[in-house]
C-alpha cells in the first residue's frame, strides 16, 4: 500500500504544482494585459479560480498525507499512553466523514452531468470541474486508511510536528 | 434543543481528535440534514460556490509572494536598514527589531516566519549588545505576532470573505493599528533599554545599507501603494506583489534558482491545502445559518442581555482573548466572523473597524498560552524553556492590550484611511 500511497502523492504533488503555476501565470498575464493593454483576458480569472480550486483540493490531500490538518489538540491528553487506540479512532471517524462525503459529492456530480450543466464563462461541463470533489475525499480516506492500519507512522509524524 | 446537540456534536468529534476540517463539514452536514428541508448534496453545491470565488486567488498568490521573497538573505537586509536608522537613539536595536518584524511580517504575511527569520538573526545580536534575555525575547515573540495586522494579511482575507466585507478597505484599515502598536513597542523599548545601547550615526552605513534593502522595502510600499491609490484589487495587488519577488529574488538579489520554484508553488498549494477544506464547509455552514436566521436571533438574545454599545465591546474583547488562547487564529475567524459581525453592526460598530478589532485580539492568540505559537517558536529559536519565554512576555503583552483598547474605543485609528 505504502508503494502505492507514494505513487499517488507524486503524481498529485506535480499536479498541484503545475496547477498553481498555471494559476499564478494566468492572473499575472490577466492583470498586466488590463492594465497595460487595457484589454483583459475574460477566460483568465475563472481559469485561476478552477485552477486554484484544483491546487487547493489537492494540497488538502497532501496535508493529509502528513497529518498535518489543523485540529484542537486539547482532548489529545486525555487518552494518556493509550495513543495507539486514539490514532485508530480518529483514523475510523475521519475515514467514514471521507467515505459519506465522497458518496455525497459523488451524487451531486452525477447531477451535474445528468443535468449537463456548463460553466458561464468558460462553456465546459461543471462536472469536469467538479470531478476534484470526489477524489479528494477518496484520496484522502485511503491515507487515513493507511494511517489506521500503521499508526507508529502518525505517532512518528506526531513528534516531528512538536 | 438542536444547538445542544451541535455542541455536543462538536465536544466529541474534538475528543476523537477530529481535524477542524471533518468538524465543520460534519456541524454543516448534520445541519442541513436535520433541520432544512435541502438534504446533504446542497453542501457539496456550498462548498463548491464558496470555492468559486476569485478573492480566494489572493491567498495562494500573497503565500507564494512571501515564499520567494524569504528565500534569500532579506531578512538581513531589512536588518541593517533598521540598525543603520535607529542607531542614534537609545535602545536602538531593539528599536530595529520591532521595526524589522513590522516590515519583514508585511513581506512574509507569516508570525512565526517573521519571530524565526529575524528573531534568529537578532537575538544573539541583542544579547551581546546587553539587552538582557528577557527584554530580547520578548520584543522579538512578539514583534513577530505584526505579521497578521500589517496589511496585506490572510486572515484580514479570511475575515473579509467570512463576513461579506471588501478586501481592500480591511487592508487600508490595519494601517492605522499596525502604527499604533509598532509605536508602542518602540516606546517600550525606548525605556526599558539598559543604559549604554546608544549608538552613533553613520551615514555612509546607512546609505550602503539601504542600497542592499530597497527593494526588500518597497515591497509593502507596492503593494500597499496600489490599493491605497485604487490601481489594484486584491488579488491584483497579489499577483502584482508576485512579480516583484519574482523579479527582486531572480534578477536583484540573485538568491532564488529556477529549480527552487517547483517547490514553493507546492508548498504554497500545501498551505492552501491547510485551509481549503475548512473555509469551504465554514462558508456552507454560514449559508445554512443566515437561511435559518440564526445570527439575527442571536442578535435579538444579545441585545436583551447587553443594551450598550461599551458593553458588547468590552464583552466581545474579553471573549475573543480567551478564544485566541485556545483556538488558532484562522479557525476563530471562520467560526467567530460571522456570528460576531452581525452583533458588532446591531451595536453600531463600523464592520471594518470590527473586524481589525478581531485580528487584533487574535494576534494577542499568538502569544498566550496554552497554543499561542510563537511562544513554542521562540522558546525553539532561543533555546530557552517555556516558561522563561512566557515571563519574558508578560509585560509586553500589557503594551499590547493598551494598543487593543486604544484601537477598540478609537475607531478612527482603524477608519480614517477608508
Amino acid at each position: 500500500m505504502i508503494g502505492f500511497i507514494k505513487v499517488l502523492g507524486s503524481i498529485e504533488r506535480m499536479i498541484a504544482t503545475i496547477f498553481m503555476g498555471a494559476m499564478t501565470l494566468l492572473v499575472i498575464f490577466d492583470v498586466f494585459s488590463r492594465e497595460i493593454l487595457n484589454q483583459g483576458i475574460p477566460w483568465a480569472q475563472k481559469s485561476a479560480v478552477y485552477l486554484m480550486i484544483w491546487g487547493g483540493f489537492l494540497g488538502a490531500v497532501m496535508i493529509s498525507e502528513k497529518a498535518g490538518h489543523l485540529r484542537p489538540e486539547v482532548a489529545d491528553a486525555l487518552w494518556g499512553k493509550k495513543q495507539w487506540l486514539f490514532i485508530k479512532v480518529q483514523n475510523i471517524i475521519t475515514i467514514l466523514f471521507c467515505l459519506f462525503f465522497l458518496y455525497a459529492s459523488y451524487m451531486y456530480v452525477s447531477e451535474s452531468i445528468k443535468f449537463g450543466d456548463k460553466s458561464v464563462v468558460l462553456k465546459v461541463p461543471i462536472w469536469t470541474l467538479q470531478l476534484i470533489i470526489p477524489y479528494t475525499f477518496a484520496s484522502m480516506a485511503v491515507r487515513n486508511i493507511y494511517f489506521l492500519f500503521n499508526p507508529a507512522k502518525q505517532l512518528e509524524i506526531k513528534k516531528e510536528l512538536h | 434543543m438542536f444547538a445542544l446537540y451541535i455542541i455536543l456534536l462538536i465536544v466529541a468529534l474534538i475528543l476523537v481528535g477530529q481535524p477542524l476540517f471533518v468538524v465543520m463539514g460534519s456541524i454543516a452536514a448534520v445541519s442541513y440534514h436535520f433541520v432544512s428541508e435541502e438534504g446533504i448534496a446542497i453542501v457539496i453545491g456550498d462548498i463548491f460556490y464558496a470555492a468559486d470565488k476569485e478573492i480566494l486567488l489572493a491567498i495562494p498568490l500573497f503565500v507564494l509572494a512571501g515564499q520567494i521573497m524569504t528565500q534569500g538573505s532579506i531578512a538581513q537586509r531589512l536588518i541593517n536598514v533598521a540598525k543603520a536608522i535607529t542607531a542614534p537613539i537609545p535602545g536602538g536595536l531593539a528599536v530595529a527589531s520591532v521595526l524589522s518584524c513590522a516590515v519583514f511580517a508585511a513581506i512574509s504575511g507569516s508570525s512565526p516566519v517573521t519571530l524565526i527569520a529575524v528573531g534568529s538573526i537578532l537575538y544573539p545580536a541583542l544579547l551581546e549588545a546587553g539587552y538582557g534575555k528577557k527584554l530580547s525575547m520578548g520584543m522579538l515573540s512578539v514583534g513577530g505576532t505584526l505579521g497578521i495586522i500589517v496589511p496585506p494579511s490572510i486572515p484580514m482575507i479570511i475575515f473579509a470573505i467570512m463576513a461579506s466585507v471588501s478586501v481592500v478597505d480591511l487592508f487600508k484599515a490595519g494601517i492605522g493599528p499596525s502604527i499604533v502598536l509598532i509605536g508602542l513597542l518602540i516606546v517600550y523599548a525606548f525605556f526599558r533599554a539598559p543604559p549604554g545601547t546608544k549608538g552613533v550615526w553613520s551615514t555612509s552605513e546607512f546609505l550602503k545599507s539601504l542600497k542592499e534593502g530597497i527593494f526588500a522595502l518597497l515591497m509593502p510600499i507596492v503593494i500597499l501603494g496600489g490599493i491605497y491609490s485604487g490601481l489594484f484589487t486584491a488579488t491584483e495587488s497579489a499577483a502584482i506583489a508576485v512579480v516583484y519577488a519574482l523579479v527582486v529574488e531572480f534578477l536583484i538579489h540573485r538568491q532564488l534558482k529556477l529549480k527552487q520554484l517547483p517547490k514553493l508553488l507546492e508548498e504554497t498549494s500545501g498551505l492552501l491545502g491547510t485551509l481549503f477544506l475548512i473555509l469551504i464547509f465554514a462558508v456552507s455552514f454560514n449559508k445554512f445559518m443566515t437561511y435559518e436566521e440564526i445570527p439575527q436571533n442571536l442578535v435579538t438574545l444579545m441585545s436583551e442581555m447587553i443594551s450598550s454599545k461599551i458593553t458588547f465591546l468590552i464583552g466581545v474583547n474579553i471573549l475573543l482573548l480567551i478564544v485566541g488562547c485556545i483556538m488558532d487564529i484562522m479557525s476563530a475567524i471562520l467560526v467567530l466572523a460571522p456570528i460576531l459581525t452581525p452583533m458588532a453592526i446591531h451595536y453600531g460598530i463600523n464592520p471594518i473597524h470590527f473586524g481589525i478589532i478581531m485580528i487584533v485580539n487574535l494576534e494577542i492568540g499568538y502569544i498566550t498560552p496554552p497554543i499561542g505559537i510563537n511562544l513554542f517558536v521562540a522558546s525553539g529559536i532561543f533555546k530557552e524553556n517555556l516558561s522563561n519565554v512566557i515571563k519574558s512576555i508578560v509585560p509586553l503583552l500589557f503594551v499590547l492590550l493598551l494598543g487593543l483598547i486604544l484601537i477598540t474605543f478609537i475607531p478612527q485609528i482603524s477608519l480614517f484611511t477608508i
